[in-house]
């Protein structure tokens, strides 16, 4: 048996929380180490590792990173999420079920842009001369 | 724990009336919603985009600190930001939703990569439990090139 974690999807942008409850008050323990595609959450009374979200990120994207970056990283411990049918299971494990179930296979109604604007100038206060 | 908090702030279909019931609820907790911010652009309020199949109505817009025109939506504001900030126990945050306009502006940017910035207000605030806190704004561009507000979540600050 692994820890519970409760799904909370949120369709269609593909971002998630996991927490042990419906509410639990959570701090964003770790993101930088997971390129802000992934947060760890720790009790704010325990200070113990309790959940996960990508918040702020998007699912279809970042998925494939994502999966280098938790082998790179490996988080610890099993979880057991009723919602996705999952027990005993790895945060890798986790994911890929809800990727499979909200992402893969959807026709791709949003696709990231691949030329970034380019940011507009930026001028020195000063008086023109 | 309360499980169906979250269901009875959700139910009512008008995005005003789940706001009002948030609203209600984090008055009963001792926090107020702020105002709309005035440093913010309203001539496109109301109008109705459509974000990923979504229909959203303009909250207001803003003009970010490298000229991008960034669309803050009122259902992504109830629907995502007060909810997650209410299931994390969060709520202490969205007394401080009118700063959007100013860390889009005034904020460091902690990440910038294709279709997506992240940015950190410059003012740190102290939790209930007195833990010290930034506000990020996270911002992601759409298909169509707009760029729209997807999140707005407390980071601590060490």
């Amino acid at each position: 048996m692994g820890k519970l974690l409760v799904l909370h999807y949120y369709a269609p942008w593909d971002t998630f929380d996991l927490l042990p409850g419906e509410r639990w008050p959570v701090y964003v323990a770790e993101d930088e180490l997971y390129e802000f595609r992934l947060q760890l959450l720790r009790d704010r009374r325990t200070d113990q590792l309790v959940g996960f979200s990508n918040e702020g990120g998007d699912l279809a994207r970042d998925y494939k990173r994502l999966m280098e970056l938790l082998a790179e990283h490996p988080v610890p411990g099993r979880y057991d999420v009723p919602d996705l049918g999952l027990t005993d299971a790895t945060l890798p494990e986790i994911i890929t079920a809800i990727y499979e179930r909200y992402v893969a296979g959807r026709e791709p109604e949003f696709v990231y842009p691949i030329v970034e604007h380019a940011p507009a100038l930026r001028v020195a206060d000063e008086e023109a001369e | 724990m309360t499980p169906s908090l979250i269901a009875w702030l959700s139910a009512p279909d008008d995005v005003r009336e789940r706001r009002a019931r948030i609203a209600e609820y984090l008055a009963n907790e001792g926090y107020e919603l702020p105002s709309s911010p005035r440093n913010a652009d309203y001539d496109e309020a109301g109008t109705v985009h459509r974000v990923r199949g979504q229909k959203m109505t303009v909250a207001y817009s803003v003009v970010d600190q490298d000229g991008r025109r960034v669309y803050h939506y009122a259902e992504y504001e109830v629907d995502h930001i007060m909810l997650r900030r209410i299931r994390r126990g969060e709520e202490w945050a969205l007394e401080h939703l009118d700063l959007i306009p100013s860390i889009l502006r005034r904020g460091r940017v902690v990440v910038w990569e294709i279709g997506h910035i992240i940015y950190e207000g410059r003012r740190r605030f102290l939790s209930p439990e007195g833990e010290k806190y930034r506000l990020r704004v996270v911002i992601q561009q759409q298909r169509d090139g707009r760029w729209w507000v997807s999140s707005f979540h407390p980071r601590p600050s060490r």
